[in-house]
């Protein structure tokens, strides 16, 4: 089967500092999940932001179905079924909940498609329809999460990048968190995870993608990363031991 | 009683006309974070727009109100494609552009002051020596004009900006441009046209203010600090706040004219200003434009 996402020999760094991604390399199919770990300032979040264009590569292709999008501008690359949920919790807090979820169809022309999808992301999300004029800013942590979640799910990508999910939340929601993302990745989205719990993310994986320093340390499917003694101790230290 | 209805009632006219004047203000600072000194200018640019309009060709400035909102939004096009598209697109640069505009406002009132001198101009229209009474409230014909007119412009921004697809756009990269962009927004679309709206609007207030106010070029520098109180009042960014804002400063600084003197009413702004800075820098509505 060919690659949804293909990335070659990225290079990636922010301003005139220098470069933060070495040669990197990255590919996923069609309903895989990939877990990226590694240690903080490994440069785990800068190649999200360099596959979605928040961040423009300095070298590298990146080809999503074939097509090159390296360098496109971030809605460009939205538009071609990127979908890319980002550390900082990204809602529009001085807009009702009903209008956030619209935001996710902004880009899609039939009106008919855009309501029934925003049907199911409030059926799927029933919190979010009983609070559909409040403006989003003032709900709670846990269902601003909820409507993040939702808004993907409006949007209806091929692939999705999530970055640290269960960043700040409390236990309850982590495990809310992750139903969520199976859900996704069980609708037949592909999924690119990078996930501080490293347990968690390469239980919830396929794959699991090990990096630091900006490099490439190793891939190998996420049972086998999970048994490997190097990345326990490294990696996993606490999380293995709970 | 009868009196301070009336000085509430010729405050709040002249209000929504501040209310235009800074509503394109905020709404530049909402979406791309520049605090643009030069909106006062643009908007004298606008008044003599309709000044020789009216001089000219005799045009009435009520209705020349479109024209000077075209003309000032292609010259903010043009300044924009010149200054600030480079970098319109990092949010985190407000302070250079403080630095940036007012050496625009000094260049564009330079140019006017070279071509129209800086004597006093107002736009004569026949109306706008006139008053009417309802009852025994007596309001000049100019400020009933000029107030109508910028509700009216003001309902429709509100409007636009609401309900209209590239309104959300433009009111969701205020909030979080990653975001906006994330969910399929053209950002640098949404900064170049806001920032042409913001301009259009300055020059909309200055076909108004053209009969209103006298004004002459360097007459920006006084209205730069008056418009400043009424948006950090506000809250720097929400168009609401502006407005709110400019309606309470404007009734204030009235009241005060009337019955303390007019020498002190000025100074209702200034000290607005310094006020809501030391206990509220955020302002009434924070800093989001809604
Ligand atoms: N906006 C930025 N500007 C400049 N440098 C940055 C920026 N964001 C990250 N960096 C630098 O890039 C390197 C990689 O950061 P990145 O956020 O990609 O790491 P990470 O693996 O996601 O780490 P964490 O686990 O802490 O999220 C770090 O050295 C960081 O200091
Ligand atoms: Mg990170």
């Amino acid at each position: 089967m060919t690659n949804l996402l293909d990335m070659r020999n990225l290079v990636a760094g922010y301003g005139y500092g220098p470069d933060i991604i070495h040669d990197f390399n990255l590919q996923i199919k069609k309903s895989e999940v990939k877990c990226i770990i590694g240690p903080n300032g490994a440069g785990k979040s800068t190649v999200l932001k360099a596959i979605t264009g928040v961040l423009k590569p300095r070298s590298g292709a990146v080809e999503f179905e074939g097509k090159d999008i390296a360098g496109k501008e971030a809605y460009q690359i939205m538009r071609q079924g990127i979908c890319f949920l980002p550390q900082e919790r990204a809602i529009f807090p001085n807009m009702t909940v009903a209008e956030n979820l619209k935001m996710g169809t902004y880009s899609l022309q039939d009106k008919r498609l855009a309501e029934e999808r925003i049907h199911h992301a409030i059926e799927t999300f029933p919190v979010l329809g009983e609070r559909l004029h409040q403006l989003s800013g003032t709900l709670s942590g846990g269902q601003q999460q909820q409507l993040v979640y939702a808004r993907a799910f409006a949007i209806q990508p091929k692939l999705m990048l999530i970055d640290e999910p269960s960043l700040g939340l409390a236990p309850a929601l982590v495990e809310q968190t992750f139903q969520h993302i199976a859900n996704i990745a069980s609708s037949g989205i592909a999924v690119i995870l990078v996930e501080q719990n490293a347990f968690r993310g390469l239980e919830a994986a396929d794959y699991g993608v090990v990096m630091d320093l900006g490099k490439l340390v190793f891939e190998k499917p996420a049972n086998e990363v999970l048994q490997d003694q190097r990345i326990r101790e490294l990696y996993l230290g606490k999380a293995a031991k709970q | 009683m009868m009196q301070v209805l009336q000085v509430v009632i010729l405050g709040l006219a002249l209000g929504f006309v501040y209310a235009l004047m800074v509503s394109g203000l905020t709404l530049i600072f909402g979406v791309m974070r520049i605090v643009n000194l030069a909106h006062p200018i643009l908007i004298i640019t606008g008044a003599f727009v309709s000044y020789w309009l009216f001089i000219l060709i005799g045009l009435d400035p009520i209705l020349s109100v479109p024209l000077a909102a075209i003309v000032v939004a292609f010259l903010g096009i043009v300044l924009y494609k010149l200054v600030f598209e480079k970098d319109a697109a990092k949010q985190t640069y407000s302070e250079m552009t403080v630095l940036l505009t007012f050496g625009m406002a000094m260049v564009i009132d330079g140019i006017l002051a070279f071509f129209f001198h800086n004597t006093q101009r107002i736009t004569s229209p026949s109306y706008a020596t006139d008053a009417i009474f309802i009852g025994e409230i007596f309001i000049p014909t100019a400020q009933l004009y000029s107030g109508l007119v910028s509700v009216t412009i003001i309902t429709a921004l509100a409007l636009f900006l609401k309900y209209s697809n590239f309104g959300v756009a433009i009111r969701a990269t205020s909030q979080n441009r990653t975001s906006a962009e994330l969910v399929g927004v053209n950002v640098k679309l949404v900064c170049l046209v806001s920032f042409a709206i913001g301009c259009g609007l300055a020059g909309s207030a200055g076909a108004l203010v053209s009969f209103v106010f006298s004004f002459f070029p360097s007459r920006h520098w006084e209205w730069i600090a008056i418009m400043m109180s009424l948006v950090v009042l506000g809250g720097m960014g929400s168009i609401t706040g502006a407005v709110i804002g400019a309606l309470i400063l404007s009734v204030v600084s009235s009241l005060v004219s009337a019955y303390y003197s007019p020498a002190w009413s000025t100074m209702v702004f200034f000290l607005a200003l310094f006020v809501v800075l030391l206990f509220r820098p955020q302002g009434l509505f924070g800093v989001r434009v809604d």
